[in-house]
């Protein structure tokens, strides 16, 4: 594994299995596609049968959790004329999907407009670079391509991340490029730029966040619209944050094992949190923090990372319910309360029976 | 792992051989069409092969006892949806099955093709009674919450087979609908039948082969196909080409085995006409909705989108079959944008474009020849819906759903089976122009006073109502029982018509063959029901046997309620049926009463029969106090409304009798004076003379003061408006009362001051100030007023700071 990156891309993380499955696939592609859409699909949702690579096999694994078909529809919409717009509450895996469908779909994830609120219609289309500018005039060496341009010019995916966190009017200097295909540099003689195929857009968008700005409906019908829900069912959660937590652990070079029971300990009180309802099927108080599964990950990461270093153990409990504690009171000092109230009524009622629940629930001391 | 592979091969081999030899073989003397319920492309093979095949005979899998009905299902003026409706009766049980059969169920399909070409077509399958009794036993812990909405076309064992599950997974299907249309529906036209039958064939027995013998047995399959076999048997003597169509599930189990095993089922299965003979079972052909045929709406029979596959099954009778899904697509998407647009939703036809691209390459991204059902709605949800995708943003797929599902109803021709109830709902329906031919909810608001015809809407509405048909649902309107919102001239219905109101009007013929008949004597038996001392039940009974327009029962119901009205003890009860009475003979008119009979005296009769009961109302309970003084004054309106009909002696005579009981509770002594007063003519003065008893009294009966001018009030407030005594009184009571004691008397005494309107709160405010000779203003102005308040509380704040500086507090 490539220590030198901290998060290395899809495309590298999962090199071995997209060559195997570029070896293997013989299927009809879109131009400037790496793979036929039905790979697309395999590489991201996984099967059963390995991929041979250099006579050895790759097992294709499963990276995203959820909904199979909404990957497929995500895959066509691609392949079509409009560009493809996941949204959905904050942590529900969208930018990872975003990834995934890039790299498999281009060879690349990186080709990435970051939207912020800071975002300009430079930053999406393209900017100068004014010494080269002031000394030639305007010319393509002047010019600064925005990964836009590149993904137009070289026929490949660009994505373009928290789009609603760019001001409206930045946004909408999407709108003539995605349903024409030409971006217009009137700087330059005969500027015209005509997208190659192979390009489209892969737009991530919060719609609930605090601070995010409204699109236009002129953009919105450029888009096709994928709404991705967090996951419903615990034993899944535990699955997604067991994988990751590995994976980031790893990577942090910490080796200790994943704990099962607490991962699912924590998924059952993040999805209950979240849901606002408990196994049993009593309605509790729902914290305003955002309960996602990416928030359980780093507390399950943060905790094992402390127990690692400063207890040398692996994960504990006391640690994690220290470390829930920074995720619930994110938005809102009473969101502690909410917490405290899960302690009281379910985690001490199951504390009667379960051995784990009953140490987790002497944790709660920390909730003060 | 090559043990299994040899196995999987053997299992191969066994079925081609069968399928060679038993299920398709035109040489042979039956063919065998496996089918799924309700599918189209099983229906569009099945004519194919009628017509190479030719049989003599077609057996279909069904209920025997509908064998009567099959010429009213093959009559060219039936028009699906129909179904079989079956309802048995034992002494101890009772059920209701449906058969429902669309155009495009390939049994329905059958039965007009053999009826065109002039060839029997029977029901081979044991009747409804006989399977829920064997599959009972299974489940005898958890009995159906829907025991009346049980299809005949049951799937779980196919649907639910591990085998099944499997393929679902390896191939990507989310469910046996959609692995069923993939592999069965999309691009049957081009199959050969052969081909097709194989498939089916194949499919479904492996799918039959992951449960044991003993599980069929417990689900009452191999019993059924015992049946079956022994309805081929006799049909082998009579005809040499038989077709024998039944589900796919079944068809392995109706052939001859070599290996003899599936004949081995003799051990279990416990014979179905060993049963007793009392029972009672009744089948009709019967009006279905696509709505009700639709699985998604909770009916568990054959395929889902109903309204889609009926009309890819019109295109597949066409010329060009093989583009019909395609076709369908494109139909149903500018039609969606049609009803969008309608409803203001922002759409485009670049939309639709989009949508179809998306269903085919969805198509071909799932490996599937052509875009289905499931590729169609997901189109939607990507193409149409805009932004998150939520409840409020969903209507596109909402609107598409219901276009999946359709809204059509079916008509039965006419026949000898039909109910009169039935038939009589239908001609009144008529008469009264109620759309009973597609579902969806309709509105209807009766001008009730005023046009005779939404008169006798309204009373066929009250009447399916009470018969539990849930045909309709007032949503405004008079309320003549509950006595609210009776100023209304006009009421609204909703109703929905379908199978389910049918069904439920066939149980109702019991109790007589027309809507009429049949409320009447439904009435009839639940207030024979009614202890025989509840006349105010009798009477209410009585208002809504007349809202439901049912006079001549209304005739027998004044008996009943004359003879309750002897037996009822209770002065409320009896109370409460002189009003209901009286609301009838007073709204006679707009009740629409032809005859009077004998109203008015039955009102007579309760109202002496009231006045009875007055003695003894001294012991009446605390909490029934205030109704009992409703009741007094209300019989006293009575007396004052019409004195000829209802003389005031009596009860001036009864009231006398009361007041000169011993511990009358104050209320009702100030209600029995302020009656008198006025019909009997006692001095009004003893009103107050009887309140200053209270208010001079000991403490204890000092605080009943409240109490009994509550009584006076509620019959006689005027009293308060002119005596000035009575006023003066009352202040020299509150001046002398202890400050706690006036505290607990404050509720009750704002409770009886609550009767006065705010105009004469107005002159008693006035006569208050007079007697401290000051404007009534000041009355009404509060003790201090809020600017001198403020102040006094500044300056006592200043004063307390100026005190702590001084350190003087």
């Amino acid at each position: 594994m490539n220590m030198d990156m901290i998060k290395p891309p899809a495309e590298v993380l999962y090199a071995q299995e997209l060559q195997a499955l570029q070896q293997e696939d013989t299927g009809k592609r879109p131009p400037n596609w790496l793979l036929s859409p039905v790979y697309i699909r395999d590489f991201i949702i996984g099967r059963e049968q390995p991929a041979m690579l250099d006579g050895e096999p790759v097992d294709i694994t499963r990276k995203f959790y959820g909904n199979d078909i909404l990957i497929e529809r995500a895959i066509v919409t691609l392949a079509g004329n409009r560009g493809l717009m996941l949204v959905g509450e904050p942590g529900t895996a969208k930018t990872m999907l975003s990834e995934l469908l890039s790299a498999a779909i281009s060879g690349t994830s990186t080709n990435t407009i970051q939207g912020t609120a800071g975002t300009t219609e430079d930053m999406i289309k393209y900017s100068w670079n004014y010494a080269m500018l002031l000394d030639k005039g305007p010319s393509e060496q002047a010019l600064v391509p925005s990964p836009l341009y590149q993904g137009m010019k070289k026929g490949i995916v660009t994505r373009f991340e928290e789009i609603t966190r760019c001001p409206s009017e930045a946004q909408d200097s999407l709108i003539s490029i995605m349903s024409d295909k030409v971006m217009n540099i009137p700087e330059l003689e005969g500027g015209v730029l005509f997208a190659k195929p192979g390009f489209n857009v892969i737009g991530t968008a919060n719609i609930r966040d605090k601070g995010v700005n409204e699109m236009s409906s002129a953009l919105k019908r450029r888009f096709n619209f994928e709404t991705i829900r967090p996951i419903g069912n615990v034993k899944m959660e535990a699955h997604i944050i067991e994988s990751q937590a590995r994976n980031l652990l790893n990577h942090s070079g910490i080796d200790v094992p994943v704990d099962l029971e607490i991962v699912e300990l924590l998924a059952t009180t993040f999805m209950e949190l979240r849901t606002g309802l408990t196994r049993e099927g009593y309605k509790i108080d729902v914290p305003q923090a955002v309960m996602s599964t990416a928030e359980a990950v780093s507390v399950y990461v943060q905790s094992a990372m402390t127990s690692y270093y400063y207890e040398d153990k692996s994960i504990t409990l006391d640690r994690l319910v220290q470390n829930m504690l920074g995720t619930v009171a994110k938005e809102n000092e009473k969101d502690l309360a909410a917490l405290k109230t899960y302690f009281s009524r379910v985690v001490k009622e199951r504390a009667r029976e379960d051995q784990l629940w009953a140490t987790y629930y002497e944790e709660k001391k920390w909730i003060d | 792992m090559d043990r299994l592979i040899q196995q999987e091969a053997k299992e191969q081999a066994e079925l081609e051989q069968l399928f060679a030899e038993q299920v398709y073989n035109e040489q042979g003397q039956v063919v065998y069409f496996p089918i799924r319920h309700h599918s189209p492309a099983c229906s569009y093979h099945l004519l194919q092969l009628i017509k190479d095949y030719q049989p003599q005979i077609i057996l279909i899998e069904g209920p025997v006892n509908g064998n009567p009905l099959i010429p009213v299902l093959a009559d060219e003026r039936t028009e699906a949806p129909v179904s079989l409706y079956y309802t048995y009766e034992t002494s101890g049980e009772k059920a209701a099955f449906y058969f429902p059969l669309l155009d495009y169920s390939p049994e329905y399909a059958a039965i007009r093709q053999a009826a065109k070409l002039g060839i029997p077509a029977q029901f081979i399958d044991l009747n409804y009674r006989s399977m829920r009794k064997e599959s009972l036993s299974a489940e005898q812990d958890e009995p159906s919450k829907e025991a009346d909405r049980v299809s005949y076309q049951d799937e779980k064992l196919l649907t639910g087979s591990s085998f099944i599950n499997r393929l679902c997974r390896r191939l990507n299907c989310r469910h046996f609908d959609e692995l069923w249309e993939k592999m069965f529906e999309l691009g049957a036209t081009r199959q050969s039948t052969r081909e097709f039958m194989y498939s089916v064939f194949v499919y479904c027995s492996l799918s039959r082969l992951c449960y044991s013998q003993a599980e069929l047995a417990q689900e009452g399959t191999l019993a059924r196909e015992r049946h079956m076999r022994q309805r081929i048997d006799e049909a082998k003597k009579q005809y040499q080409r038989i077709l024998v169509i039944t589900g796919g599930f079944h068809t392995y189990g109706l052939l001859d085995h070599p290996s003899g095993q599936e004949q081995s089922d003799e051990n279990f299965a416990p014979l179905y006409n060993t049963e007793p003979n009392e029972f009672r079972e009744q089948i009709y052909p019967m009006v279905y909705t696509f709505e009700e045929a639709d699985r998604l709406n909770g009916y568990a029979s054959g395929m889902p989108y109903v309204g889609y596959y009926a009309e890819i099954w019109t295109l597949l009778q066409k010329k060009n079959a093989s583009s019909a899904y395609e076709q369908t697509a494109i139909r149903m998407l500018s039609r969606l944008m049609r009803l969008l647009r309608k409803a203001q939703e922002e759409v485009s036809t670049s939309d639709a474009t989009e949508a179809y691209g998306m269903v085919q390459g969805l198509a071909v991204l799932r490996g599937k020849p052509e875009g289905g059902v499931y590729e169609l709605m997901d189109s939607v949800i990507s193409s149409f819906i805009k932004g998150e995708h939520t409840l409020a943003s969903g209507q596109p797929l909402q609107e598409l759903s219901r276009m999946l599902t359709g809204n059509r109803i079916g008509t039965v021709a006419p026949n000898a089976f039909t109910v009169p109830i039935v038939d009589d709902f239908k001609n009144l329906a008529a008469v009264c122009k109620l759309q009973i031919s597609v579902t969806g909810r309709h509105k209807k608001v009766l001008d009730l006073y005023s046009r005779p015809l939404h008169r006798q809407t309204s009373r066929l509405l009250h009447c399916m109502n009470f018969l539990e048909t849930e045909l309709a649902v007032m949503e405004s309107g008079p309320d003549w029982v509950a006595y609210r919102d009776v100023n209304l001239m006009r009421e609204t219905w909703t109703y929905t018509y379908s199978s389910y109101t049918e069904a439920r009007l066939i149980e109702n013929s019991i109790y007589g063959g027309t809507i009429r008949e049949a409320a009447a004597h439904r009435a009839e038996e639940q207030i024979r029901q009614l202890p025989d001392h509840h006349s105010e039940e009798a009477a209410k009974w009585l208002l809504r046997v007349l809202l439901m327009g049912l006079e001549d029962s209304a005739d027998r119901l004044f008996e009943h309620v004359g003879q309750a009205l002897r037996q009822d003890g209770s002065f409320l009860s009896l109370s409460r049926t002189v009003a209901i009475l009286e609301r009838i003979h007073e709204h006679r008119r707009l009740l629409g009463l032809h005859r009077e009979s004998n109203l008015l005296e039955l009102l007579q009769e309760a109202y002496h029969n009231t006045l009875a009961r007055i003695t003894g109302l001294q012991h009446v309970h605390q909490d029934e106090q205030h109704q009992v003084i409703q009741s007094l004054k209300q019989l006293y309106m009575l007396t004052e409304s019409s004195p000829a009909a209802f003389a005031a002696e009596p009860l001036v005579d009864r009231l006398s009798e009361l007041m000169a009981a011993p511990d009358l509770p104050p209320g009702l002594e100030g209600v029995c004076m302020a009656i008198l007063s006025r019909i009997d003519g006692r001095d009004p003065a003893e009103i107050t003379q009887r309140a200053r008893a209270y208010m001079q009294g000991t403490p204890e009966q000092m605080m009943h003061t409240a109490a009994y001018l509550q009584g006076v009030f509620a019959a006689a407030r005027d009293v308060f408006l002119y005596d000035d005594a009575l006023i003066g009184d009352l202040n020299t009571l509150l001046t002398r009362l202890p400050h706690e004691d006036f505290l607990r008397m404050i509720p009750e005494l704002r409770l009886a001051f609550t009767f006065f309107t705010p105009a004469e709160t107005d002159r008693i405010a006035e006569r208050v100030a007079g007697l401290f000779g000051t404007a009534s203003e000041s009355v009404s102005s509060p003790a201090v007023q809020e600017e001198v308040l403020l102040q006094s509380a500044a300056l006592d704040q200043a004063i307390r700071e100026e005190l702590i500086r001084w350190r003087l507090i």
